[in-house]
Formats: C-alpha cells, sequence, structure tokens
C-alpha cells in the first residue's frame, strides 16, 4: 500500500513524463511489433504457399518437353531425390495488358486446378480468399494481383499473346486474381496466368503450327523434392543434380524453394530490416529520455526522497517506486502498441497485396512478439535500475537544506554576452552553464539525423528515377539497348541511333545461363567488359579470365586469381578469376566473362543486344520513342527499366513519410519532456527576466535556441555517424539480396538538409513547449 | 507643491482560499512622490508586498486603477509592461535574484542591452561605474554562487539602477542580510535617493524604515495612517528611530 500510495503521487505530479514515455513506447511497440509480424508471416505464409501449389526443393524451368520423362528418370535415380514431379506450362515472351506491352519480363501460363496446383483466388476487392475457385471459361485468365499496380489492370481488362508469325494476338479476358506464390510479385519479370484447360490446348496447337517458337513456347516445370534421407545441404544437393544429370543442359533457369522464397520477399525483407534499425535508433532515444527523465526528476524530487528517508524509506524502496513507475509507463505504452499493431499489419498487408501478390496473414505470432518486448522490456528495467543509483546519494539532512540546486561555478568555455544577438547570447551562455541537460537533446538530435542522413544516402543512391537501384542490378552500365535476329536491321538501329544521340560508347551483351565451378548460374557476357562493376580486383581482360560475385565466390569456394572451370552445353574449359564484380541480378546468383571468352564456348557467329551509353542520358526517353515508332515489334528494346522499380520506389517514399512523421513525434516528445524539467529548474531565472523587462517571446526564442543549437551540433554528429557507418550498415542489409558493396556519398547540402529539419523542429517544438514562460510572472519572486 | 509620479485608486487584489476570496488589498488609494524616498509599513501578512507588486505592476490588481507618471499600467499588455518595467521600473527583492549563470557585471549590463538606449560601450562603462558605486567592483567577474549576500545585493540595486528607472521598488532589500551588508545597502540606497532616484520600500525593519522621506501604514490592506520625515542625516538616526518607533506604537504595531 505504501508503494501504491506513493506511487500514483509520482505518477500525478508527473504526468507529462509518464504519457511521453508511454506515447514513445507506444509507437516503438506497434513498429516493431507490425515489422517482425509481417516479417515471419511473409516467410512463413510463402514457405507454406510454395509448397501448397507444388513446388519442390529446387524447381527447374525446362525449354520445351522433349527428353523430360529421360531426365526425370536420370534425377529419380539419385539417392537424394525423394521424387520429381512435371508441371506442363506455355512460355510467352510478348504480351500485351491493355494494348500496353510488358517491358521486362515473360508470362508463364498454367492449367487452372490441374491437381495439386491448386492455387488460392482473390475475392473481389482482393482482401481474401475465394473458398471456392471457379474455373475460368473459355477466354478467361487468372492473373496476379502485381498486374494491377503494373498495368492499372482490373476485372474485365485484356491480355494479348502474340505468337511469331500470327497477325491476329490471342486475346484473353481477366477473371480475377490468384495468388501465385513463385513469381506473384511486381518486383520479379516472369509472371504467371492461369488459364482454362480448352485454351491450353488451343494455344498449344497454334504455337505448334507457328513458324518459329521464339515468342511462345511449349515448356515444363520440374519440382525437385530432396529425399528426407539425404544429408547434403540444398546447395550441395543443387551442385549433385548439375553434376549427375542433364538438368543444367535442359533448364532455362534452376532455382530452390530458400531462392524463390527470397526473390518474392526481398522488398520485406530489406524494408524490415531498414525498419527494425530505425526501431532500434528509436528504442535508444526512448533510453536517453527516460534517462534525462529520471535525473531531472530525482533533481526535482530531492527534498520529497530526503523526507521519506527521515521518515523510515529505504534506498532500495525508493528506487523501487521509481522503477516501477518506470515500468508503468512502459508497459501503458507497449499494451495498446500491441493491439494498434494488428491493425497496422493489417492495412499495411492490404495495401501492398498488389506489389507482394500474396496474401500475409496478419496474425500476430503471440510469442514471437512476447519475446520481443520481453527483451525490452527487461533491458529497460536494467536501465532505469542503473540510472535511478543516484536515490542512494540522497541524505534526508541534505534535502532538508535544501536539496541539490545548481550551483553555477566559473567555466572556462564560457562566451560574452552582446548587446546585439542578446538573445542568442543569453541561449549560448544558458547552453554553456547547463550542458548536462541538454546533452540528452544533443544525442536525440544526433541519433535521427543519423537515420535520415542514411536514409537519404540511400535515397541519393537510388536516385530519383531508381537509377542507382537498377545499376546495382544491371551486370553492366548502360542508358538504352536493343536486340534483334536479323544484321541489316540490326545495323540500321545501330545508324539510327548514332545519328539521333550523342553516344558515349556501346558494346554487345547477352546472358546465358552457364555452369560455374558445378554451380549454375546466369552467366553475363560483354564485349566491353570495363563496363562491369568491379569491386576487388580487375576486370576480365582477356579470354580465359571471369569475374564472380562475392555470393558465387562463396558457394564456389573460390576467390580472385583462382582456376575455376566453367561448362556450357557440355563444353568445359578452365578460367581464372580476375576479380570480384558486382551485380544484384538473381540476388548476385551469377558470373561474368568477356565476349572474347565466351566465343571459346560459341564459335558460331550468336546474336547479342547493342548497349549504348549516352553523353546525355536525358535523350533515353527520345530514343526510345524513336525505336518504338520505326521498329516496333521487330527489334527487343532495354530500356534499363524494371517492372518492380515503381513499387520499390513507393515503397521508399512511404517509409521515408513514415521516418519523418515518427521523427517528428519523437522530437516533440523529447523536447516537451527535457524542456518541461529545463523550464521547471530556471523558474526563478525566468521570472528575473521578466521583471528586468524581457518579454515572454525573447525568452521563448531564447529556449529555443538552445535546443536548436544542441541539436546543430546533433547533427553534426550525427553526419559524422552516418558517414562512418551507412556504408557498411547498409551493405550488411543489402547482402541478403545480393548487393555486396554499397557506396554513398552526399553533397554538402544533402548534408544540410537532414540537420535543417531535425534542428528546425527542435526550434519549432522548444518554442512550442516553452509557451508555459507566457505563464511565469514576476510575481514567484516574491517572499510574503 | 509635490508631484505625484505614481496614484493608486481604490486598489483591490483578491485570492482564492479554499473556495472563500482573501482580501488582501482593500481599496488602496495613495500616491507616490517625485524625489520621496517612500517606505511602506505594517504587520505581517499586511499586505505591504502585494500592494509593491500591484504598484509595480509585477502582479495584476483584482480591481482599481494604478497611474505612472499620468499612464494607467495596471492593465497594460504583456509587451508593454516589459518596456515600462525595462525602461523606467528597477527592482531589488528581498533576495538578491540575480541570473544564477551570469556574472555580476553582467547581471548589470544585460538590463541596459535590453533596452538599447545606450550603445554597448556605454552600458558597459555604466554598469562598471554603478559596480563601483555600490563597491562591488572586484566581483564583478564573479557569479552570484561566489560573492556574499550583500555584494550580490549590492549588485542586484546597481542592476535596478542600470536604466536610470523612474521608480525603484524595493522589497525587504535588507532581510536576508547581515548587520554590515544592511547598513551598505541602506546606506546605498539614502545615497541615490539623495541623488534624485525616486525609491518604494516596502520594510520591517525600523533601522531601514527611518531612511524614507515618507512613511506609510498599511494595516488590514489599507493605508491608514502615513508621517513625513526630513531627509536623513546619520547624526540624527536615533532621534528618528525613535520617532518612527512612537509613530508606529501608535499603530499598534
Amino acid at each position: 500500500m505504501k508503494y501504491f500510495t506513493l506511487l500514483k503521487a509520482n505518477i500525478k505530479s508527473q504526468k507529462g513524463s509518464f504519457i511521453g514515455i508511454s506515447l514513445l513506447m507506444f509507437i516503438i511497440t506497434v513498429s516493431l511489433l507490425a515489422v517482425l509480424t509481417i516479417w515471419k508471416n511473409a516467410n512463413d505464409y510463402e514457405e507454406e504457399q510454395l509448397l501448397r501449389t507444388g513446388y519442390g526443393d529446387i524447381t527447374s524451368w525446362i525449354g520445351g518437353k522433349d527428353n523430360i520423362e529421360d531426365l526425370r528418370g536420370q534425377i529419380e535415380a539419385l539417392s537424394d531425390v525423394w521424387k520429381v514431379e512435371v508441371q506442363d506450362a506455355i512460355i510467352i515472351s510478348r504480351y500485351y495488358v491493355n494494348g500496353q506491352e510488358n517491358v521486362t519480363g515473360t508470362l508463364q501460363i498454367f492449367a487452372f486446378g490441374q491437381g495439386r496446383y491448386d492455387y488460392h483466388i482473390f475475392n473481389e476487392n482482393l482482401t481474401g480468399i475465394e473458398e471456392s475457385a471457379e474455373e475460368p471459361s473459355e477466354g478467361e485468365v487468372y492473373v496476379s494481383p502485381a498486374f494491377c499496380s503494373l498495368y492499372d489492370a482490373q476485372a474485365g481488362d485484356e491480355i494479348a499473346i502474340q505468337i511469331e508469325g500470327e497477325k491476329d494476338r490471342a486475346v484473353y479476358t481477366i477473371k480475377g486474381f490468384f495468388e501465385d506464390p513463385a513469381a506473384g510479385t511486381a518486383l520479379m519479370g516472369i509472371k504467371s496466368i492461369l488459364m482454362n484447360t480448352v485454351d491450353i490446348e488451343k494455344l498449344s496447337k497454334r504455337i505448334e503450327e507457328a513458324e518459329s517458337q521464339a515468342q511462345a513456347a511449349e515448356s515444363c516445370l520440374l519440382h525437385i523434392f530432396q529425399s528426407e534421407q539425404s544429408s547434403l545441404s540444398m546447395l550441395e544437393f543443387q551442385n549433385l543434380l548439375g553434376e549427375k544429370t542433364q538438368v543444367n543442359d535442359y533448364a532455362s533457369f534452376t532455382y530452390s524453394a530458400q531462392a524463390i522464397e527470397g526473390f518474392m520477399l526481398i522488398l520485406q525483407n530489406i524494408f524490415a530490416g531498414f525498419l527494425l534499425v530505425f526501431v532500434v535508433v528509436l528504442l535508444v532515444i526512448t533510453m536517453v529520455v527516460i534517462g534525462h527523465s529520471i535525473s531531472s526528476c530525482i533533481e526535482q524530487d530531492y527534498v520529497n526522497m530526503g523526507i521519506l528517508k527521515a521518515v523510515g524509506f529505504t534506498r532500495a524502496d525508493l528506487k523501487r517506486i521509481q522503477i516501477l513507475q518506470y515500468v508503468l509507463a512502459v508497459l501503458v505504452g507497449m499494451v495498446p502498441g500491441s493491439f494498434l499493431s494488428g491493425i497496422v499489419v493489417r492495412l499495411i498487408n492490404r495495401l501492398t497485396v498488389t506489389t507482394t501478390g500474396l496474401i500475409i496473414p496478419a496474425d500476430g505470432n503471440l510469442a514471437m512478439c512476447m519475446a520481443a518486448l520481453g527483451v525490452i522490456l527487461c533491458l529497460l528495467t536494467v536501465f532505469i535500475s542503473l540510472k535511478t543509483a543516484g536515490i542512494g546519494k540522497i541524505t534526508p539532512i541534505r534535502a532538508i537544506r535544501g536539496g541539490a540546486d545548481d550551483v553555477y561555478f566559473s567555466s572556462r568555455l564560457t562566451t560574452r554576452i552582446y548587446q546585439r544577438g542578446l538573445v542568442l547570447h543569453l541561449a549560448l551562455r544558458q547552453l554553456l552553464s547547463g550542458k548536462k541537460q541538454y546533452v540528452s537533446a544533443c544525442m536525440v538530435a544526433a541519433l535521427l539525423v543519423f537515420f535520415i542522413s542514411l536514409s537519404v544516402r540511400i535515397g541519393v543512391w537510388m536516385g530519383p528515377d531508381g537509377k542507382g537501384l537498377m545499376n546495382v542490378f544491371s551486370p553492366v552500365r548502360f542508358d538504352i539497348g536493343f536486340g534483334c535476329e536479323d544484321k541489316e536491321l540490326e545495323r540500321e538501329v545501330d545508324a539510327l541511333i548514332a545519328q539521333n544521340a550523342q553516344v558515349a560508347a556501346w558494346y554487345e551483351f547477352k546472358m546465358e545461363r552457364a555452369v560455374i565451378g558445378n554451380y549454375e548460374c546466369p552467366v553475363n557476357i560483354a564485349s566491353a567488359p570495363e563496363y562491369f562493376n568491379v569491386i576487388k580486383g580487375r576486370t576480365c581482360k582477356y579470354e580465359n579470365e571471369v569475374l564472380v560475385t562475392e555470393l558465387v565466390a562463396d558457394v564456389i569456394g573460390a576467390q580472385t586469381g583462382d582456376t575455376v572451370w566453367v561448362s556450357y552445353k557440355g563444353k568445359e574449359l578452365e578460367f581464372i578469376i580476375s576479380g570480384i564484380y558486382q551485380c544484384a541480378n538473381d540476388m548476385g546468383d551469377n558470373f561474368a566473362i568477356s565476349k572474347e571468352g565466351w566465343e571459346r564456348f560459341e564459335s558460331e557467329p550468336v546474336s547479342f543486344y547493342h548497349y549504348y551509353i549516352l553523353e546525355d542520358s536525358s535523350e533515353v526517353g527520345e530514343i526510345a520513342e524513336l525505336l518504338n515508332e520505326k521498329y516496333k515489334d521487330r527489334i527487343d528494346l532495354d530500356e534499363n527499366e524494371w517492372s518492380g522499380l515503381e513499387a520499390i520506389l513507393s515503397a521508399m517514399t512511404a517509409i521515408e513519410a513514415f521516418m519523418y512523421v515518427i521523427t517528428a513525434v519523437f522530437i516533440l516528445v523529447a523536447v516537451y519532456l527535457t524542456g518541461s524539467k529545463v523550464l521547471y529548474k530556471e523558474k526563478r531565472d525566468l521570472g528575473i527576466y521578466k521583471s528586468l523587462g524581457f518579454t515572454a517571446g525573447k525568452l521563448r526564442m531564447s529556449f529555443a535556441l538552445r535546443f536548436c543549437m544542441m541539436a546543430v551540433i546533433g547533427s553534426a554528429l550525427g553526419n559524422v555517424l552516418s558517414g562512418l557507418f551507412t556504408d557498411s550498415l547498409v551493405t550488411a542489409m543489402l547482402t541478403m539480396c545480393g548487393v555486396s558493396r554499397f557506396e554513398s556519398s552526399l553533397s554538402p547540402l544533402q548534408m544540410l538538409f537532414s540537420g535543417v529539419i531535425v534542428s528546425g523542429l527542435f526550434l519549432v517544438f522548444a518554442y512550442l513547449a516553452a509557451g508555459k514562460i507566457k505563464k511565469v510572472e514576476p510575481s514567484i519572486l516574491i517572499v510574503e | 507643491m509635490k508631484t505625484a509620479v505614481m496614484k493608486a485608486q481604490d486598489v483591490c487584489k483578491s485570492f482564492a482560499n479554499n473556495g472563500g476570496q482573501n482580501h488582501v488589498l482593500d481599496m488602496v488609494n495613495l500616491e507616490i512622490y517625485d524625489g520621496d524616498f517612500t517606505v511602506i509599513m505594517g504587520s505581517s501578512g499586511a499586505g505591504k508586498s502585494t500592494l509593491l507588486y500591484a504598484l509595480s505592476g509585477m502582479d495584476k490588481p483584482t480591481s482599481g486603477s494604478v497611474c505612472y507618471k499620468e499612464r494607467e499600467i495596471s492593465h497594460l499588455k504583456e509587451q508593454k509592461m516589459a518596456q515600462l518595467r525595462a525602461k523606467e521600473f528597477g527592482f531589488v527583492f528581498q533576495q538578491a535574484h540575480l541570473v544564477s549563470n551570469l556574472t555580476l557585471f553582467e547581471n548589470v549590463a544585460v538590463t541596459g542591452y535590453l533596452t538599447k538606449t545606450r550603445t554597448q560601450k556605454e552600458v558597459r562603462s555604466r554598469a562598471q561605474e554603478l559596480l563601483s558605486q555600490m563597491h562591488v567592483e572586484k566581483a564583478a567577474d564573479r557569479l552570484p554562487s561566489q560573492v556574499s549576500g550583500g555584494e550580490a545585493q549590492r549588485a542586484a540595486i546597481a542592476r535596478a539602477m542600470m536604466n536610470e528607472p523612474g521608480m525603484l521598488f524595493a522589497d525587504e532589500p535588507t532581510g536576508a542580510l547581515n548587520k554590515r551588508n544592511t547598513q551598505e545597502v541602506l546606506d546605498l540606497l539614502t545615497k541615490i535617493n539623495e541623488d534624485g532616484q525616486n525609491i518604494l520600500m516596502v520594510t520591517h525593519d525600523i533601522k531601514a524604515a527611518i531612511r524614507a522621506t515618507r512613511l506609510l501604514y498599511l494595516e488590514d490592506g489599507r493605508v491608514v495612517d502615513e508621517m513625513s520625515l526630513p531627509a536623513y542625516e546619520k547624526e540624527e538616526a536615533r532621534r528618528r528611530e525613535k520617532q518612527v518607533e512612537a509613530w508606529l506604537s501608535s499603530m499598534e504595531w
């Protein structure tokens, strides 16, 4: 009861701190639980859906169906394989949605309801799954909700498929949307659609009769399941398949279930990592605020605590009350935060369904959430316990003598007071006299600027149109490129580009799949290897050299200078690794080789894309328009675009907006809590200033300037921290999607940006928090 | 005929007290004359300090009006009031109430900087001069926590004098000082009054009260009597003390 009475009194007298800390914890809890729940649910759900829709531990996309039973037999003969399932598909490279041509990827068509390949069909407003899915009628298809974000498609819209040599396209109507766990995200170029079996048969017949299968072809997916007895890791299993069977010769590409999960959830995983770092920063800020609040409250309650000690309360009793008070504030924030996080998760999942293509469950993982909150609670309890150690120093006699009033001593660090800018000089003096009180403001500013600066660096690296990000995913640097089979036409297009744009450089490029050190992955081939983004060693100048990404180097266990075997279509040759390069394509799962090197495999002339680097890259749009106008359907145009880029840029914008709002709230609470304690301590001085003729406006400005000055110092510190740690921190986050080096830089103006925002917010909020100065009357100096 | 620099008409001040009203000042009417060293006396709780703060604009009266140099000041807006305090009024409190992180010199100078009626150089030179007059020039660069109560109070008087105020208000300026410091502070106040400074002081100390040229007695929130005295002379102190004592006795003080 004695605790309860004091606890109640303390909370009542410090309700501002109590509410502030609860608010901070509320925000942290909502953000943390929402991020963790989305991340965990998305990964679990994706894994579950891949399994449910028939995807194997390894899935190979096979071009054509010839010899498929032989291949299946070879694979099934391996003791590490449990079973192999074949799923028929049709691959389309040119299709149109509402007349708009797809830019980057291919379309794979599956038959609806092929036994175990049982897909989820979304309800009309994409908020749930239909209990009984209706088979599309003839002429109807189901598509991924990603079509909504990519092409603004709706049910009833049209998808047209081009078959080589046919004048009329095959046209289908979108009946609805289905959940595709393997390629449903807007970030992947490949897209699936589900079709009626009669339509599939008709389409197969048209393809069979077509003059070429270049734009539409029969294919199949091999779902390979590892046996339970197999002790091989997934990588070893994949390598074994490459070594002992001909799967690599037939497969257009092969991915493990984990790799597909990685592709599907790349955005969620990156942003979850980013937001988790932000939550950690917010937690540190909250600790700074709590620390300051405890120290100030002990100072404020010095006399009361001394009296309580005099009447028999022990140091442990007083500490316990303080700990209880702050832990209670933390819990008061955590409990509603936990409930709200469920709503936030539901909302985010609903808003992102057209990007992820998945209807991720919103149910919270109780054990994970409790564990996360438990860790935070324990951490804060220990911290509060350490910060309340000062209570031990309080003695009844010292308290009775007037407590721990501030006594200023001459400091070497002092400034002169001048008539001009008097308010500023007074603010500076106050700041230098009470440095300790403002350290928390400085730390809060430093941490927030660090994080804002980090996101600004990422934004600058990505560029306003996402070009920076595209460059990381592109194996080579280019502005525009095209590909065509007809050599005559190729020369004509080259000439047209040269006539209409200032070409800085051009080269030939193509992508194939090959095996390096028993590991099958894409290979990037360029006639100008100097345009590969080499981060270690040097580029593959000579014909017996290759470049590998850090991921591939790890997988094959080789480094620069090592010798590796590369095989393509049964021909195996020795190469030296000349360096490590960066290309996040296939999450960094690729290697590179020069055109001369590749000619050791393919001596016959083969078709390459022509890639151009323009003197002025703003000309790209114009050139693309010109080429589209003149050679539409005759060439493949590559504008260095990616269908998922827009989704990433909008997600980044949304996250930035969220971050700025949260930053503002944190500054508001931190300033209010710190400011109210400072105001309380300076009440007497404020009364004196008012009696001398200072207006409340002048005093408020002087007060706000102190916080602003500390924020400026903090901002400088935050920028330094960001300069020191952003690259390594972001590289660590992006490694999972194949970016092994992140290098950022900011112009002085960009550096100023985050500092100005944070310092400005400190100034404004401190000015508002100092509104209480209006109520301070000189009459407080009266001693009756 | 003396000129009135300050006039109070029907000034009342009440405070809420346990649901009721506590009337501290009850229809006070008075005039403060130019050149006077006016002292307000009265028993504890008579409302002396409340009257001082109502007259000086530190606190607003509940009703009634206060005029300074013919200008109604009791209901001035914050900005105007602040200007008046900076340019026309000086305050000396029971405690020195110096800004704790400014040196004595800065405490004095900052008041001069605020009004901008002098250049920075002039302000600094006047602050130095005032501190010398108050005999605290040696402590000018020290913080309030590093000087004695007397030194701090003398610096507070210097601060109050910085802008040559029309009226210097002093609320028990020697209440927290020892005998020697009290004497010094009173001598200073007497001197500046002789130099023409209007002073309105609240005190319950007879030794301070005898410095006055005019004494007002307050009882239950009303001015009930007053007494005029000639200018203070040290040799006459004992006699003045007896005279004031007798007057106060007649007030049942």
